[in-house]
């Protein structure tokens, strides 16, 4: 009997885009001499001749390197851009305050590729002074289609500012009411998008809207053809704000109101960071999402009080993967009717949260009185989530150490964790104590710590952060790579 | 314990424990699919593909590894971490370039799933934080791009925020 390669021969073609994995154990038949001095010892043993291997080593990658990856040769190119598109989120990313020109110049480079590394699309408009950007720095940049300076055709103008160039007739927006005055030139023609090159060649499954500044632009037409026509490939959408002439994304999307239809039907994940909370969007349009969404699997932003009650109104509280929990104790005591049967309700359906933040103010009132109620429902919280955890803030270390002294277990999954060291003048405690915890028991695989100090001097900073970072120290969590120490005014 | 006898290509022949080479899935389906037994497994297994060093280390790796648990299911939510090798394995892994991915090629041909992490974790290790130049010259790899493809594949690389 032999283990013959002749059984073989499945060289499987990592190049093409069938998203398939690696399948292990094939017989290879490896490459024989190689012909390229230059490559000798490395192809002698054929290891970079094999895609399946390269394929192996590529997927231990994270995406900035598989970017460098893509630039070594073209078989690198070919399967790092694969596991890309593939398994990494690659966002196209238009970060300035002329979207529409940032598209335009964007679809003109899709269109001469073959190999694209995109499968989603992020949308800031973003102020950003010129030279801090590579885009506008160079001087055959990514803008430079259009005549004149570029600084002057993407910096926003004030209003009746600027002069127009001679291809194209300059359209300026005033927002009303923006603070910032801003305003922006779109293209003159209006870009089709839906038969775009890049709507065309890029598959499309990940789309981030941040439209910081408010302006108006043509690229709001692409939003639209975004979440209609391509809609069905869209597996995760976030939207912190959106352009202000969309209050609400339904009526935009000319979807009407009697309809039962779930537009967003692949959606696994949203991600609704709070500032969509107070941008003019708002809440009205975080509930459409959600609605839009029947196959959610993730919700992701850290929410708030505010959207409990919908959440479980809607059997969301199992998707809901962050959570803030923020609390300002008054001089009266505290009952927990916790605004005032949600966050019950909320432990009832057992959520398992990744990210869990506790932040806690005490203004005036006696710790003691309340820390009881406090903690019975940070200990089922905590409970729920102990195997989903993976980032866990406490504002306030003296409630941490209550945290550790009875509720905390074992958290396998945690990797982020903030503590705020604070000393305030109605519950003093010794940070000392810090140190007699054993981290490395409660959070196993804890790797980065952040130290937010607040009305506190320095000389508190070694209790707090020997322990996490003494690897000599039995208590030491040995794990942690990186420790952050931030001062809070 | 019974023994299989692996044959390297250059004709070394090793005894190894029956259990230490059913962690290579490759021979673990033949011997399942030829239905050997193991109290007459004294046959010689041929490795054509495998020269005696690299099948001495192969063999050694599985020999520290027999005990090991098996190795969690994939999970693509998983981060990828390379920071997690053991420090014997590092210290294992410690030799010449060439000799390091013919110990890949043997994990990959013979379908041992740990020494193939390990060993891709390594050159993944050895990647980690380097331009497409030093790449190149890390692995005497030529660059076949025309100039005009590069700078594609460099303008489109300046378009990626990565997540």
């Amino acid at each position: 009997m032999e283990l013959s390669s002749n059984r073989n021969v499945k060289k499987q073609v990592v190049g093409s885009d069938d998203g398939s994995g690696t399948k292990r154990g094939n017989f290879l038949v490896f490459a024989g001499n190689d012909r390229n001095p230059l490559a000798q010892r490395v192809n002698k043993s054929g290891v970079f001749k094999t895609d399946l291997i390269l394929t192996e080593i590529f997927k231990n990658l994270r995406p900035r390197d598989l970017l460098n990856c893509s630039l070594v040769n073209r078989a690198w190119c070919q399967i790092a851009r694969t596991i890309l598109r593939n398994e990494a989120k690659i966002m196209a990313s238009l970060r300035g305050i002329c979207p529409c020109r940032e598209y335009h110049e964007l679809s003109k480079l899709v269109r001469t590729s073959n190999n694209i590394p995109f499968n989603g699309m992020v949308i800031r408009t973003q102020w950003k002074k010129p030279g801090s950007d590579n885009k506008y720095n160079s001087a055959n940049g990514i803008l430079g289609l259009v005549e004149g300076s570029e600084e002057s055709e993407c910096r926003p103008a004030e209003v009746n500012g600027s002069e127009g160039s001679v291809l194209e007739r300059n359209i300026e927006h005033q927002t009303e009411g923006s603070p910032s005055k801003k305003t922006h030139k779109c293209l003159e023609l209006p870009i089709n998008f839906e038969s775009s090159a890049f709507f065309q060649k890029v598959e499309l499954r990940f789309l981030e809207i941040d439209w910081e500044q408010m302006i108006d632009c043509q690229i709001e037409t692409m939003i639209k053809v975004f979440l209609t026509k391509n809609v069905s490939r869209l597996v995760e959408l976030k939207v912190t704000s959106l352009p202000p002439k969309i209050r609400s994304l339904r009526l935009f999307l000319e979807i009407p109101e009697e309809s039962t239809k779930k537009w967003l039907p692949n959606v696994k994940i949203l991600d609704l960071p709070p500032d969509i909370n107070v941008k003019a969007v708002g809440r009205s349009v975080r509930r459409e999402l959600l609605e839009a969404s029947p196959n959610l699997l993730r919700l992701l932003g850290v929410n708030r009080y505010p959207d409990l009650a919908f959440f479980l109104e809607q059997y969301l509280t199992l998707v809901m993967k962050e959570f803030d929990f923020y609390y300002v104790f008054r001089n009266d005591k505290l009952v927990i009717d916790y605004k005032n049967y949600s966050l019950l309700n909320l432990i009832r359906t057992k959520p398992k949260l990744e990210k869990f933040f506790i932040t806690v103010e005490f203004n005036g009132t006696r710790f003691e009185d309340t820390i009881h109620m406090l903690l019975s429902f940070l200990g089922l919280m905590l409970e729920c989530s102990k195997f989903s955890l993976t980032e866990l803030l406490v504002s306030q270390y003296q409630l941490m150490l209550l945290m550790f002294i009875h509720i905390i277990q074992p958290m396998p999954k945690v990797q982020r964790f903030h503590l705020g060291i604070s000393c305030l003048p109605n519950f003093q405690s010794d940070v000392t104590l810090l140190k007699h915890i054993q981290w490395i028991h409660y959070f196993p695989n804890l790797r980065f710590v952040k130290i937010f100090l607040t009305e506190c001097g320095d000389n508190l900073l070694p209790y707090a952060t020997v322990p996490l970072k003494q690897l000599g120290d039995v208590q030491a969590c040995s794990t942690v790579t990186q420790l952050t120490l931030r001062r809070v005014p | 314990m019974p023994v299989v006898r692996l044959q390297s290509v250059d004709g070394e022949v090793f005894p190894v424990d029956v259990e230490i080479a059913r962690m290579s899935f490759a021979i673990r389906n033949m011997l399942d699919d030829l239905g050997v037994q193991d109290n007459d497994a004294e046959e010689v297994i041929p490795l054509p593909n495998v020269t005696g060093p690299i099948l001495r280390k192969v063999i050694e790796w599985c020999t520290h590894h027999k005990d090991d648990p098996p190795p969690p299911e994939e999970d693509d939510t998983r981060e990828k971490r390379t920071d997690d090798i053991p420090a014997w394995d590092q210290e294992f892994l410690r030799v010449d370039q060439a000799v390091l991915f013919d110990i890949i090629l043997a994990a990959n041909y013979l379908d041992i799933k740990g020494l193939l992490d390990v060993t891709c974790k390594t050159v993944a290790n050895m990647i980690k934080g380097k331009t497409p130049e030093e790449i190149r010259k890390l692995f005497n790899i030529k660059n076949d791009f025309t100039p005009a493809e590069e700078e594609q594949i460099r303008k489109e690389n300046e378009w990626c925020e990565e997540k």
